[in-house]
């Protein structure tokens, strides 16, 4: 069974959900699976109007991928910047954090490519700031914390992935085809 | 208590008196930021292939390289302000508005990407889609919230 049957397996047992654009002209050039966890936060309902606000951002910043945008992206481990998407540390376990920095409280979704245009995020937490609709504490620069969040991530992708690992590569081109910036 | 529940995207956009919901608006925000980004960097990523560096567009919009970097990186901080240094920085052009309805745009030629299995979109697999009596083909193109013209 190839990884792409499986995702297919793992959205039919309601355990992946695919992002499609809200708007029903909006291209989808690139896929994007979540797990429940993400999906909640982009398809409501929300708690409260925070959350609400905070979560439609997201969405939108997770759809800039989807429909085939310009994104910007890191391979740089603790260089990331402002791109969108950053490589973690270690770069061969091929695992991304996706960055919607803005506004506050930055989120951070923990998730891995499962081959080009083809993005999985598996966790979310909040970067700096406890956020009082994710369980899970800020990371701020609290090297343990985002190891452990690394291996969260890791964790929920073997559950769903094994035995494939994260698709890696050297060059952005191998994440994102085209239209992307190397930040 | 929840307090706020997903509604139809674009039945909540369309006209009337009643409220957009927050989540809509903050989408449609971040939308508009995204699209902008899109614009900006495509531009950049055009000169560059011209041979402008990001020292030079530094230089030339008097910011210094790591802020040029971030900017480029995304589009959280950006003002108008930053547009049009931007802008004109990298392709000497300048900011003209233009806007588009959200309603009765035709519904995507869904093919599926390659990690999707094949399906064709349906009223009620989507909260966002809406009923179009005469769909228009799939434009090859998405408009611009903001098209620039040359100097």
């Amino acid at each position: 069974m190839s990884i792409q049957d499986l995702i297919d397996q793992r959205v039919s047992e309601g355990r992946l959900f695919e992002l499609r654009p809200r708007m029903p002209d909006d291209p989808i050039e690139r896929s994007m699976y979540v797990s429940e966890e993400i999906w909640r936060l982009v398809d409501g309902p929300w708690a409260d109007e925070s959350m609400a606000r905070r979560c439609g951002r997201l969405r939108a910043d997770m759809e800039q991928f989807v429909s085939g945008r310009m994104v910007g992206i890191s391979l740089t481990p603790y260089e990331a910047k402002t791109a969108l998407f950053g490589l973690l540390d270690k770069p061969a376990d091929g695992i991304f954090d996706f960055r919607s920095c803005d506004p506050s409280p930055g989120l951070r979704l923990f998730g891995g490519f499962a081959d080009t245009d083809a993005f999985v995020a598996l966790t979310c937490a909040p970067r700096s700031i406890p956020v009082d609709f994710l369980t899970r504490a800020p990371l701020k620069d609290d090297a343990k914390l985002w190891a452990k969040a690394i291996r969260e991530c890791k964790a929920e992708w073997r559950k769903l992935f094994h035995p494939y690992q994260p698709h890696t590569g050297g060059k952005a081109s191998d994440y994102i085809s085209a239209d992307y910036l190397l930040v | 208590v929840t307090t706020s529940q997903p509604t139809t995207f674009l039945s909540e956009v369309g006209p009337g008196d009643h409220v957009i919901s927050e989540n809509t608006l903050a989408y449609l925000q971040e939308r508009a930021k995204g699209r902008l980004y899109d614009y900006i960097i495509r531009k950049f990523v055009e000169e560059e292939k011209r041979g402008l560096t990001r020292a030079q567009l530094a230089r030339r919009i008097n910011k210094s390289p790591e802020i040029v970097t971030r900017l480029l990186g995304a589009p959280g901080n950006w003002t108008i302000e930053t547009l049009a240094d931007l802008l004109v920085g990298i392709s000497s052009e300048e900011l003209k508005p233009a806007s588009e309805c959200l309603l009765d745009r035709p519904r995507r030629n869904y093919a599926g990407a390659r990690y999707s299995a094949p399906k064709i979109e349906t009223e009620t697999e989507t909260r966002s889609a809406v009923r179009v009596a005469n769909p228009a083909p799939v434009p090859t193109t998405t408009a611009s919230y903001i098209v620039a013209v040359s100097s």
